[in-house]
């Protein structure tokens, strides 16, 4: 009976929409790269022909952004470190800390010298991604052509808003707005090569370039480092007297390709515009949603299970096809003259497993009691991550275990309510109230050193050495803690009151006439 | 106590166990004396590296100390090896050799058939079964050491005590092991348990509150009261102990060094061929017969050296400089032995006796009964084949380098604990800045609060507590220098060796101080920079001269020598070319050669801390009367006007003031080099100050004499060494006198060397007139050379080695290559000497191809354009047009030449920054003699250098150089603070200050400094900081 309702359930009566109307941008965790970012040429408007106005490249270039994100404040000495070849390295300064001299590239401990208030944070390139995604969303306002592919920057083809913003000027002054109202402060410039847009941006050359023709000259003094070419070619280039892009314009390209390789070449030629930037375009993430009717209603989990299989099996094969993965489902039941039972499943780490969701959606249905029968199911999907970022994690831990340990947590808690499922757990320390720890269930499990009595009083009580019949002569010494202020010394014993029971009690060392009640043996 | 001498600690991990043990050796041994123990055991983890501070300390407190080390075998056997006796302390040498030899540096390794393999068979055997107990284990060792092993039972009131017992004792039953008692020592007491608890953090790189279980669940870990002992273990276990103690009858004082034997002939005795060499030496040193002075001094040192047998130790380091003459390489000795006469026969120094009144005694004294001491200096570019030379001879097993204790310093200390405490790396770091390498501990607590960390709160409290404990401890092994041990037979009998960082060398597990401590022999084969360059300057001069020339062609006493030393230009010379000589000798005004003994002497920390150098120099120009509190002061003190400047003067003072022995003199002397460690030095405060007041002294001079033995402290310098050095400061003067081009030439080929940079070199050297000649391919060599290299006065050529990134392989190949003809073009050039691109483009950033292709740029472009040609194909010729490349302006030909060889023979840079200057009213470096002190004035010029010496509380050097000269500038820790980013960063600082000028020497005293970087576009000068 299941599998023939299954097979009523023809593509023709799935009503499967996809939120994102477009192609959508696979996710590089590698944002920032400067180069690299030019892999695949998109349909982008300066590729098109020439009939059509030259487009208009603003690129806003966030200086700051790695200080931004975290919150650090300009007026005050501070910077944001990197860390390369085990050692930190200053990246980004406050204008506070500028002032005294801390500069980008200077070790630490020179940055010290010069600014000993200075305060330090690592650098957090995740926040700044999605930051800088944030801020694309809102850059969609001023034009639908949008692209991330150049580091800590965003590039807008403003061409066509012109008219609508009242020029270049304003459109970049409402832009700009727009970010600092966000906290982010920009270099914005203007020209109608990319490329050539951000090499301005970044030098803080806030130019506004209309014409092709005039990209040499706006961009002939600037240093020849801001190509970004290796350490060992600028500084061959420099050896020249190669300095500026225009001593590099200058030359036989044969004649500097042959020495300094192409490489040289095409960043020129993009930096001119005679060469394009491929860029790829920014679009929202993706989301999920698809809609099943039942051709029949049914209150029975054996009967509609199958469709919401298949629903997780669309879902499954849409993050693959986007290599992401998914922390949070909803399944939205409908039922005729009722209002929708609305079922929001969370997964402890990203999956993209069907089997993982279908087993945990089915361990909430199983108890959960419909007020209806159900007519229609759909899925939608909530928090959609790249799969990147997943399996870095996952590699982290280096084993398969952890991901199977979850998924069973997952189903545990998915069956007992996510209150339900804490356990006692040896926090691996030699004091006993420490030792065992009530934590929910993401940490790794530490055994327990030795046989403790299974019930530890809260808190030890005090109490006199008559209540004791018996103290047994074995000993255990118990020092530790001074790290944390909860410093102890204790001789714990087992002793035996006047009921017969086995107590678990101490002395404590700097006090050693006190005896305490720490616990009971069963 | 009635426990008194019950009981024998025989598992003892010190901090030589290192990131184990939580407490010094002479700690353990100290406490273990205090608690009545009978005897302990040190067992270091696989090293016997801390066994001679312990054993010292047994000397001192009575205790009997047993040498032993703890292993873990690979398959994770456990087991405590005790030396009963001294072949048994020569198994376990061998053995901890083998497992370290095994191993890389700082651990060690060894399995079951190693153990089985290796002859141990007069060792003692703990096996520690631990928790998880192989009866089978039990049974091999009863079988490896029938008799001589023990089950150790170690408990330590884990509340499965009594259980653990029991099954210790059925399975020493099972085994047919009989039980011991141990305690797995950690710390001497108790209160180290949370340093010990740290160290197991820094060891396992996890915070201290994170380590849950690793950590000892109690510090029961010490060394216990026996009371408390006899309470925990039964009676039996403990009496056990005392038998195995009892076994053991090793003791370091045993051990006695015997020299290599191959040095002597077979018809002689060492004393009758030490007679014989120095005789013969005596003959060649005084052609017409020595001075009858001489003569009986010589006998006077060989009836010495009879007497304490050390001849061997002479022939050792005469065999060595034997050597070192026979391939040419310069060498010197130095040290309390090595002035004598005797060495002056040998050759092993230069420094004649007649010419200094140096008493042999002072050098080896019978009563301390400790080794001579000669160290000798070899050129630094070929110490190596004397090394080489020695493992030869000698053979690896039997000659090792002494190790060099690296122990934990301020900074590191507060580093590590930090870091063990949690502090996040932010803190750490911020932290450990506080602690820049002129602080020291006491100043920590405000360093805190300037770092923003609260000094009261009880993390910080903690780390003060545990850095302080923790500074001086043992880190790891490395090794020294150059002291080497050589044996008569295998070294590994004496004492374990290890593998040291670089590959093929080995080090002992002693260091320097052990070996003294023990009497043992170490030769010091020392390297040094200067002697390399005087060598070439020598042989420059004797290829002029159609003859060879050595150190001894030199006259002695030239006045001229002297003068130019008065000035004070004395950059390149030997050890008086620092800022500090320089300020020192316009006013000591060397004349003589004891002068510049005492120069090398007096510029140090020690004499400067103990205020020594203002009443020597008062009393030197006459301004103060010479005084002496006692004839028997005079006698020591009169060479140096009554005023101690050399280290012996400090201790023989001690004896004949204070009524100190030779031997307690020398105890001193070791407490000045630890007082800052552990303030050993207070011990002698009393006594020194108590001698002399009951011997009739001031107290103030008594005062006085203290406040200079603790300045002296870690700085105080030996007139021994300081004579050695002076015959080389003069020798390096007077071939700067009379030999500028010669003597420049010799210290650019001898590069890296002395206190400056070639560039510094070259324009003293231009302002002495020598003419040089740029770099350049048609005429350059890889070393500097002389142009033409007979004549008197010759000029300079720069060689291709100032060239940064050229390969050797690549010059040698041009210079062969231009030998055959001249080079007619760049493509020429290349093919014909096969230089790659990348060396191509080195000489072209150069500017050494400039006759072959035109002004840099066009060089570089021509040079990068250059093809590799391929075998069997003529070069590829490529039709290019011609390149738009700008002819580069002078400032930045400047920039190019010192980017690409650290100098230039241009213009200085400030020159051409001068008109600007000018206008702005400031003055050049020559100008500011014309200012009468006391005058403010303003000058700019190019940072050279920045230093910040210990003893200058706080106060900043900085040497800034513009086309005239030097200045050195005084910036005192107000104005540095003010002006933090202008004195940190400059390189070219524009200074207003304070004109000061007395007696030949001018410092300006900086007020405003103002960073004029900006003028210099790109110029890149690299200063020299805080060295």
């Amino acid at each position: 009976m299941p599998g023939m309702l299954a097979n009523l359930l023809t593509e023709s009566s799935l009503a499967c929409r996809f939120d994102a109307n477009k192609r959508v941008r696979s996710m590089s965790l590698k944002p920032f790269a400067l180069v690299k970012p030019f892999r695949r040429l998109s349909a982008a408007p300066q590729s098109e022909t020439e009939s059509r106005p030259v487009p208009l490249w603003l690129c806003a270039y966030l200086d700051r952004l790695p200080l931004e994100v975290l919150g650090l404040p300009d007026d005050h000495s501070a910077a944001v470190v990197e860390e390369s070849k085990g050692r930190p390295w200053i990246r980004v300064v406050s204008s506070r800390a500028a002032e005294k001299g801390a500069a980008p590239g200077m070790p630490l401990s020179a940055a010290y010298a010069l600014c000993p208030e200075l305060r330090i944070e690592s650098r957090d390139r995740e926040r700044e991604w999605q930051a800088l995604q944030r801020l694309a969303q809102y850059s969609l306002d001023f034009t639908p052509w949008v692209s991330l592919d150049l580091p800590q920057s965003l590039l807008l083809e403003v061409r066509g808003s012109l008219n609508l913003f009242g020029g270049l000027r304003a459109l970049t002054a409402k832009f700009k707005e727009i970010l600092a109202a966000r906290g982010y402060r920009a270099s914005c410039a203007a020209t109608p090569a990319p490329f050539a847009s951000w090499l301005l941006a970044c030098n803080a050359r806030e130019h506004d370039v209309q014409q092709p023709e005039e990209l040499r000259s706006a961009l002939g003094d600037l240093p020849s480092a801001v190509l970004g070419v290796d350490a060992r070619t600028h500084e061959r280039l420099l050896k020249a007297g190669l300095s500026t892009l225009c001593d590099l314009w200058r030359l036989p390209r044969d004649g500097l390709a042959r020495r300094y390789g192409p490489q040289v070449l095409d960043l020129l030629d993009r930096a001119t515009g005679s060469r394009a930037t491929p860029l790829s375009r920014f679009h929202s993430p993706p989301s999920f949603r698809s809609l099943l009717e039942l051709p029949a209603e049914t209150d029975r989990l054996a009967y509609f299970f199958p469709a919401i299989e298949l629903l997780i099996g669309r879902l499954t094969e849409f993050l693959a096809a986007r290599d992401a993965a998914v922390t949070q489902i909803l399944l939205t039941l409908g039922h005729r003259g009722h209002p929708s039972t609305l079922l929001r499943q969370g997964s402890r780490r990203p999956t993209r497993k069907s089997t993982h969701l279908a087993l945990l959606l089915r361990e909430r249905l199983e108890r959960l009691s419909l007020p209806a029968p159900v007519c229609s199911l759909e899925l939608h999907s909530q928090a959609i991550i790249p799969w990147a970022m997943v399996s870095a994690d996952l590699f982290a831990e280096k084993a398969s275990g952890p991901a199977e340990w979850h998924e069973l947590l997952d189903q545990l808690q998915a069956r007992l309510g996510p209150k339900a499922l804490q356990r006692l757990q040896a926090r691996g320390d030699h004091r006993p109230e420490l030792a065992g720890h009530r934590i929910d269930g993401s940490e790794a499990m530490i055994p327990a050193p030795e046989p403790r009595p299974l019930w530890l009083l809260p808190r030890p009580r005090a109490l006199s050495r008559h209540d004791l019949c018996h103290i047994l002569p074995e000993t255990e010494r118990i020092e530790g803690g001074w790290w944390d202020q909860e410093t102890t010394r204790r001789d714990y014993h087992i002793a035996i009151d006047r009921q017969g029971a086995r107590l678990w009690v101490y002395r404590d060392l700097q006090a050693p006439e006190r005896w305490y009640l720490h616990g009971l043996f069963g | 106590m009635g426990y008194s001498g019950n009981y024998a600690e025989l598992h003892v991990l010190s901090n030589f166990s290192f990131l184990r043990g939580a407490s010094h050796p002479e700690e353990l041994v100290a406490e273990a004396a205090r608690l009545g123990y009978a005897a302990l055991a040190l067992t270091d983890e696989c090293s016997v590296a801390g066994a001679v501070k312990a054993h010292l300390e047994s000397r001192r407190s009575g205790l009997k100390l047993i040498i032993g080390s703890e292993f873990r075998l690979e398959d994770g056997l456990k087991l405590v090896l005790l030396a009963s006796d001294r072949v048994a302390y020569g198994q376990l040498s061998a053995l901890i050799t083998l497992a370290r030899r095994n191993a890389p540096k700082g651990t060690y390794r060894l399995n079951r058939q190693q153990l089985a393999d290796q002859v141990l068979d007069r060792c003692l055997a703990i096996w520690l079964p631990g928790a998880v107990t192989q009866p089978e284990d039990g049974r091999w060792l009863a079988h490896r050491w029938p008799d001589r092993a023990w089950l150790g039972v170690e408990l330590f009131l884990t509340g499965r005590d009594r259980r653990l017992l029991t099954q210790l004792q059925d399975l020493g039953r099972t085994v047919n092991l009989p039980l011991v008692a141990c305690s797995d020592v950690h710390m001497h007491r108790r209160e180290r348990q949370a340093l010990q608890d740290t160290l197991t953090a820094i060891r396992l790189k996890k915070p201290v509150a994170e380590l849950g279980y690793a950590l000892f669940p109690n510090g029961e870990h010490h060394l216990r009261p026996i009371s408390r002992l006899a309470s925990i273990y039964p009676p039996e276990l403990l009496a056990e102990t005392l038998r195995i103690a009892e076994h053991c009858r090793f003791s370091l004082d045993e051990l006695r060094y015997e020299y290599p034997r191959e040095l002597v002939p077979e018809q002689h005795t060492p004393s009758t061929w030490l007679h014989c060499l120095t005789e013969q030496g005596m003959e060649k040193r005084w052609p017409d017969g020595a001075p009858e002075k001489v003569r009986k001094q010589i006998e006077h040192e060989l009836r010495l050296i009879e007497e304490m047998a050390y001849e061997p130790f002479f022939l050792t380091v005469h065999d060595i400089v034997q050597f070192a003459r026979g391939r040419g390489i310069l060498c010197q000795g130095r040290g309390s032995a090595a002035n004598s006469a005797v060495c002056y026969c040998l050759q092993i120094t230069e420094v004649d006796p007649a010419r200094l009144d140096l008493l042999f005694e002072r050098f080896i004294s019978k009563e301390r009964n400790e080794p001579p001491d000669i160290d000798v200096d070899f050129e630094h570019e070929r110490r190596e084949e004397v090394i080489q030379y020695i493992y030869r001879k000698y053979g690896r097993h039997r000659a090792a380098l002494a190790a060099s204790l690296i122990t934990y310093r301020t900074k590191s200390a507060v580093r590590d604990v930090a870091k063990a405490l949690g502090l996040s790396l932010a803190q750490v770091d911020t932290l450990a800045r506080t602690l820049d390498h002129w602080d020291n501990a006491d100043a920590l607590p405000v360093r805190l609060v300037e770092a923003g960390l609260s000094p009261d709160s009880a993390t910080v409290q903690h780390l003060l507590r545990l850095a302080k404990a923790l500074i001086g401890f043992p880190r790891h092994l490395s090794q020294h220098v150059g002291g080497f041990v050589i044996a008569a037979d295998e070294l590994s009998n004496l004492v374990p060796v290890e593998n040291a960082t670089m590959p093929e060398r080995t080090v002992i597990q002693w260091d320097k101080d052990d070996l003294e401590a023990l009497g043992l022999l170490k030769v010091d084969v020392l390297a040094l920079g200067m002697l390399t360059a005087i060598r070439k300057a020598l042989s420059y001069i004797g290829t002029a001269a159609g003859r060879a020339m050595t150190l001894a062609d030199l006259p002695p006493e030239d006045p001229a020598v002297y003068a130019m030393l008065q000035q004070a230009d004395s950059m390149g010379v030997f050890q008086v070319e620092s800022r500090a000589q320089m300020a020192m000798l316009p006013r000591l005004k060397p004349a003589s050669y004891y002068d510049l003994v005492i120069e090398i002497a007096i510029v140090r920390p020690g004499p400067i801390q103990g205020e020594m150098v203002h009443p020597y120099l008062a009393r030197r120009c006459g301004k103060e009367p010479i005084v002496y509190p006692s004839p028997e002061v005079k006698k020591v003190l009169e060479r140096t006007l009554g005023v101690p400047i050399f280290q012996e003067q400090v201790m023989q003072v001690a004896m004949v003031a204070a009524g100190f022995t030779a031997g307690e003199a020398d105890q001193l002397r070791r407490a000045m080099a630890a007082w800052r460690r552990r303030g050993e030095l207070d011990k002698f405060e009393q006594k020194l100050l108590d001698g002399m007041r009951a011997r009739g002294y001031e107290e103030r001079f008594a005062q006085q004499i203290y406040r200079q033995i603790r300045g002296f402290g870690e700085y105080g310098f030996p007139e021994s060494h300081s004579a050695s050095f002076a015959l080389l400061a003069y020798a390096s003067a007077w071939l700067k006198c009379h030999h500028p081009a010669v003597f420049t030439c010799a210290l650019l080929n001898s590069q890296p060397l002395g206190f400056y940079a070639p560039a510094q070199l070259i324009q003293d050297a231009r302002r002495h007139g020598v003419e040089i000649r740029p770099i350049d391919v048609q005429h350059s060599d890889w070393h500097c050379t002389l142009e033409p290299p007979d004549q008197p006065r010759p000029a300079l050529r720069l060689g291709l080695r100032l060239v940064k990134g050229l390969s050797t392989e690549g010059v040698k190949r041009l210079v062969e290559a231009r030998r055959r003809s001249a080079f007619t073009s760049l493509q020429d050039l290349s093919v014909r000497a096969e230089i790659d691109r990348r060396d191509l483009e080195s000489l072209a950033a150069a500017d050494a191809v400039r006759a072959l292709a035109g002004h840099r740029r066009r060089a570089f472009w021509e040079s990068a354009g250059v093809e590799k040609p391929a075998p069997l194909y003529p070069a590829p010729e490529f039709e290019e047009a011609t390149p738009l490349l700008r002819t580069p302006r002078e400032q930045e030909d400047i920039t190019a030449d010192y980017t690409a060889t650290g100098t230039t023979l241009r213009r200085h840079p400030l020159a051409l920054l001068r008109p600007r200057l000018s206008q702005l009213g400031i003055r050049t470096a020559q100008q500011l003699w014309s200012i009468r002190s006391g005058a403010i004035a303003r000058v700019a010029g190019l940072v050279l250098c920045r230093q910040r010496p210990q003893t200058a509380s706080g106060v900043t050097f900085v040497t800034i150089e513009d086309e005239t000269g030097h200045v050195n500038l005084i910036v005192w820790p107000s104005t540095a603070q003010a002006q933090r980013k202008a004195l940190l960063q400059s390189n070219l600082l524009l200074v207003s200050g304070i004109v000061q000028q007395e007696e030949g020497v001018l410092h300006l005293l900086a007020g405003k400094l103002t960073d004029l970087h900006d003028w210099l576009a790109g110029l890149e000068v690299k200063s020299r900081d805080f060295h």
